[in-house]
């Protein structure tokens, strides 16, 4: 699971995470200290938008999936090119 | 990150272009301050500091400061390139045109005449067509942003180089280290000009509806303008990530921050809150420092090319020369101070 963490240094608390989260139930909260808070990790699709809007770069996603496009070396590829 | 052989001492040259000199001092003060740099590092050649009238054949660190304006920056440019295992660009006129690039609003012809009064002088520099950053022509191993950048960001990359060690970046925008406190935008509306008396000082401009660049602009300056009631105009040079991507800009960046602040989509609202702000800001607003810059300008929205363009057919830009021009020949009185803008 992805592991989303907020710097506080650099956060200004603006919330804008809040507002822009594409999850269905929203993956940060306000929390009472006013920083916002990761309530619900397991919700993120990693849209990533939160990036985008957050003014100050504070938000950070830990081991989020990455997807390997497989492309075939150019010798195993050759092996193809007389076939069909 | 280009490596230099273990050595004691290397040696160091500064190439000024068209710059204001004022990279120079700080890249000055830093080794004034600095008595373990002096040790490391033998300058070589520096117009400023040593007599040396001719470039070095080889030199270890170069620092280049000021944009390209004349084919004699373009020469000195090449050769340093050529001569220099690392060369950095120091500030902001290297790495994006800094202010020298807004230059390319007008035509150098008319400026020539509007300063000197004629459109060439004997035996001075041939100015080119337009300017560029120096980062736009080169390969660049370091740039050190801002203008002028701060001493201390001059002393640990120069003491990095020195030990083999990667310069430490943070990745974070002027706003991490704005004290001003950002609230909701309760309603999206931009005021002209600077803020008065009358804007609230622990309030992030944004959330004021005053025009504020923190949030596109790298960190590094500690946000010193916006303390002093100054909105940030972007000098330290846009965020790595702008500059990097192909699909950001720093108007649209900024505009899906603003967009998100007062409750609006940041996706389906952006070309609205663009437009909102292209409304009540000239678009060379949003590139002081970053006027010259291709990397800018090769954004595909284009938003850099339409303030250079804008900018290009503005006639008060261009009757405010052209009175200088007259004034220059002793045609006319002295033309009048030129008025605020957006
Ligand atoms: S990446 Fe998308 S879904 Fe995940 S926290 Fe950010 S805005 Fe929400
Ligand atoms: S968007 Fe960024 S600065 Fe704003 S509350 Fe979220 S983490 Fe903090
Ligand atoms: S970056 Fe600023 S301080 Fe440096 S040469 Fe350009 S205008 Fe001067
Ligand atoms: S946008 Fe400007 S005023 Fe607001 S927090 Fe960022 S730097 Fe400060
Ligand atoms: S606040 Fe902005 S304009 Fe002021 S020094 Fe920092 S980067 Fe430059």
């Amino acid at each position: 699971m992805v592991k989303i963490r907020i710097i506080q240094d650099r956060c200004k608390q603006c919330m804008n995470c809040v507002r822009v989260c594409t999850a269905f139930d929203g993956v940060y909260e306000e929390g009472p200290d006013g920083y916002p808070v990761v309530a619900r990790p397991e919700e993120c699709v990693q849209c990533l938008i939160c990036h985008a809007v957050c003014p100050s770069n504070a938000i950070v996603h830990e081991d989020y999936h990455e997807t390997v496009i497989i492309n075939p070396d150019e010798k195993l590829a050759e092996r193809y090119r007389n076939y069909i | 990150m280009p490596r230099l052989e273990p050595k004691d001492r290397y040696t160091l040259a500064l190439v000024p272009l068209s710059g204001c000199g004022g990279c120079e001092v700080q890249a000055l003060r830093a080794l004034a301050l600095a008595p373990d740099l002096q040790k490391r590092y033998e300058v070589v050649y520096w117009p400023l500091v040593v007599e040396e009238t001719r470039l070095p054949d080889e030199v270890d660190v170069a620092l280049v400061e000021g944009l390209v304006r004349t084919r004699e920056n373009l020469e000195a440019l090449r050769e340093i390139r050529r001569r220099a295992r690392v060369l950095i660009a120091l500030g902001s006129c290297a790495a994006w045109g800094g202010i020298g690039g807004n230059a390319d609003s007008f035509n150098h012809r008319l400026s020539m005449r509007a300063i000197y009064g004629v459109e060439r002088i004997e035996e001075s520099a041939e100015i080119l067509p337009r300017t560029f950053a120096v980062t736009d022509l080169v390969p660049v191993d370091y740039v050190i942003s801002r203008c002028p950048p701060p001493v201390e960001h001059i002393m640990l990359t120069l003491r990095a180089i020195a030990e083999g060690k990667p310069v430490k970046t943070a990745d974070s925008t002027v706003c991490s280290q704005c004290p001003r406190k950002m609230k909701p935008i309760e309603k999206l509306e931009f005021k002209p000009g600077l803020p008065g008396p009358d804007a609230d000082p622990e309030t992030c401009f944004l959330s004021q509806g005053y025009l504020c660049l923190g949030s596109v602009t790298t960190m590094g300056c500690g946000a010193p303008c916006t303390r002093h009631g100054i909105p940030c105009f972007g000098c330290g040079g846009p965020h790595h990530e702008i500059a990097e991507r192909r699909d950001m800009d720093i108007i649209t960046a900024l505009a899906r921050k603003i967009a998100t602040l007062a409750g609006l989509d940041p996706v389906k609202d952006l070309d609205r809150v663009v437009k909102k702000l292209l409304e009540v800001y000239n678009p060379r607003r949003f590139y002081v420092f970053t006027f010259a810059s291709q990397v800018l300008r090769g954004k595909p929205h284009g938003f850099a090319v339409k303030a250079l363009v804008e900018s290009r057919r503005d006639p008060v830009l261009r009757k405010r020369l052209e009175e200088r021009a007259r004034f220059a020949r002793g045609e006319a009185p002295p033309p009048s101070p030129g008025g605020g803008e957006a």
